[in-house]
């Protein structure tokens, strides 16, 4: 089936209205309604926003109590009782360690965190992604697409024709801004001008651009066909330069090395990794419901497992020689796999962010010498209002 | 607005606009009984529930009671239902299984009837006099059988991704992907080319 057929049938899907659609719609009310009268509605219950709270109060009387030398003991009775996290992370997100600033997604919308401790809410968005100079901030709303700035100024906006789903700036200065949405994947000019061009019909959100390669090649996009086939494209000409074998699981993300030359693929409890021209270089399991993350140089990975005896570590692996590696960070845990989100790397290459939901921690671990930097009570700082439950906000980028 | 734009807001489930009350908060007020919440949860979800059962049971009146019983379904698990999840998909779930069910069912009585117990539904039966391309893909769809039928509405009426509707209909990817390939090729053979302008 042509991808022109598949747009006559999901056309079609949508034009096809069943007969007396307005009717039975307030007859599906009415049933509705009447079913909903005999139910008996939950109570109010202290929910884990309310549980939230409490902890933040009871992290506002350990600062007390460290003021004094009564507290000081009170303050280790709640941390044997918590007994998770880093003991001593600080209480608030203040500047990074290295240069460069943090893209956030949380509840309350999209967050950049900068270097020198300040912050800045750009709004109620999703699909946040950087432009590859951190200049600007692309983002999505139901069906529309912005440009940001890391003020929160609106640039351009255009509405797609269905929900966008994803979207990724292109990686190199040929401004193109990718986005899936009506489960196709287009391409619009990085100022907002022209009509998207649909490049392929998709399988997955996971859409990467190739960063300029050393010859000037620019606008190659990596991303999941509908047989799940990894494919490389030229969406200035359309032409496809490479498609890869069909996988078995689904492909969570691709992330390019940043000289273009590598192609990390993870799925769901494995990684692949192909080179520049679409060939397998190596593969190996994860462990499922991690992450793994390519180094900015594409030689080392960073990636969570669990090392089968309770403990959950954060390992930096070379991957062109197998066995070397490192663990950054040991912790004990019995959450198993999925204790840690995805790693990410800061731009110089020298610091790792891993996120620690369940202790709602950040850590900040150099590569180096395994230094340590915690900081606490991360989703309450990136969701101020905390109107109702906290969820743990997601990294989008660390960028330049 | 162009017609597939306009297409896609009727459907309305994912494409609420700015501003409207986050989902939710909804589901949190329907918990505690707010029936003005209820209904702009029913309003904001009926039709792409009551389609996509359309589509797999091609029967009017077997696709009212689908999509109502999934509603009703939904709100009698309403406590149990996990806020941060989407409402959408947890529906939808409900919709399509509940469909493909009530599929195999009227074949079985259509066997134990011998043939004469329950008429096809008429083509006619669709209202797409406006979109006669529309109508031969629709009808070319039901050609397929209903698990075929069901991945190809999740797929391309819903928008889900093939591990998503893995993930919904609780089957293996690969099924999916098979489903969905088998299901194209049936299609395309079936489709007829379109009128020359």
């Amino acid at each position: 089936m042509t991808r022109h057929d598949k747009k006559r049938l999901r056309d079609a899907l949508i034009q096809a209205v069943p007969p007396d659609d307005g009717q039975a719609e307030e007859r599906g009310w009415q049933v509705v309604r009447e079913a909903f009268g005999d139910h008996e509605p939950s109570p109010r219950r202290f929910g884990s926003g309310i549980r939230a709270a409490l902890a933040v109060a009871v992290a506002g009387l350990v600062a007390g109590f460290a003021l004094t030398p009564a507290g000081a003991d009170v303050r280790e009775w709640i941390a044997d009782a918590i007994d998770i996290g880093e003991e001593n992370a600080r209480p608030v997100l203040g500047s990074l360690p290295t240069e460069g600033s943090v893209l956030v997604e949380s509840r309350d919308g999209v967050w950049v965190l900068r270097d020198d401790g300040s912050r800045r809410h750009l709004g109620g968005y999703e699909h946040a992604t950087w432009s590859p100079n951190g200049l600007y901030v692309g983002a999505s709303r139901d069906r529309e697409l912005f440009a940001l700035t890391p003020q929160g100024d609106v640039r351009w906006a255009i509405t797609a024709s269905a929900r966008i789903r994803a979207l990724e700036w292109s990686a190199d200065e040929g401004y193109r801004v990718a986005f899936v949405a009506g489960g196709e994947l287009r391409v619009v000019a990085g100022d907002g001008t022209g009509e998207p061009t649909v490049v392929d019909t998709v399988a997955s959100r996971a859409i990467a651009w190739r960063p300029e390669s050393l010859d000037g090649i620019r606008h190659q996009i990596a991303y999941v066909d509908e047989f799940d086939r990894v494919v490389l494209a030229d969406t200035d000409s359309g032409r496809v330069l490479w498609r890869s074998e069909g996988v078995a699981s689904e492909i969570s993300s691709l992330q390019w090395s940043e000289d273009g030359e590598r192609l990390l693929v993870e799925l769901d409890g494995s990684a692949i990794l192909f080179d520049a021209q679409g060939n397998s270089v190596l593969k190996g399991a994860v462990g499922t419901g991690t992450a793994i993350t390519l180094a900015p140089a594409g030689d080392e990975v960073a990636t969570v497992r669990a090392d089968g005896r309770g403990q959950m570590e954060l390992v930096i692996a070379d991957v062109g020689i197998a066995g070397r590696e490192r663990v950054l960070y040991p912790q004990a845990s019995d959450a198993g796999d999925g204790a840690f989100g995805p790693p990410e790397f800061s731009p110089d290459g020298e610091w790792i962010l891993l996120p620690w939901p369940q202790a709602d921690q950040w850590l900040f671990i150099r590569i180096a010498d395994q230094r340590v930097v915690a900081v606490a009570d991360i989703s309450r700082q990136l969701d101020p209002n905390l109107r109702g439950d906290p969820t743990f906000p997601r990294i989008v980028g660390w960028c330049c | 607005m162009d017609a597939r734009t306009e297409a896609l807001g009727a459907i309305g489930a994912d494409l609420a606009p700015v501003g409207r009350r986050a989902e939710r908060t909804l589901v949190r007020a329907a918990q505690r009984g707010s029936e003005e919440a209820l209904e702009e949860l029913f309003r904001r979800h009926w039709r792409a529930a009551h389609r996509a059962a359309y589509l797999v049971v091609y029967d009017a009146a077997g696709a009212e009671d689908i999509a109502q019983e999934a509603f009703i379904s939904a709100i009698r698990a309403l406590e149990r239902f996990d806020r941060r999840r989407p409402f959408g998909p947890w529906l939808h779930r409900i919709v399509v299984n509940r469909s493909i069910d009530w599929s195999r069912a009227r074949t079985a009585r259509r066997e134990v009837a011998d043939g004469d117990g329950l008429p096809e539904p008429a083509a006619a039966e669709f209202d797409l006099a406006s979109h006669a391309d529309a109508d031969r893909v629709v009808l070319a769809l039901r050609s397929l059988g209903p698990e075929h039928r069901a991945v190809v509405v999740l797929r391309y009426l819903l928008d889900y991704t093939p591990g998503e509707i893995a993930e919904l209909l609780e089957i293996p990817r690969g099924t999916v992907n098979s489903r969905l390939r088998r299901g194209l090729d049936a299609l395309a053979h079936e489709l007829p080319e379109e009128n020359p302008r």
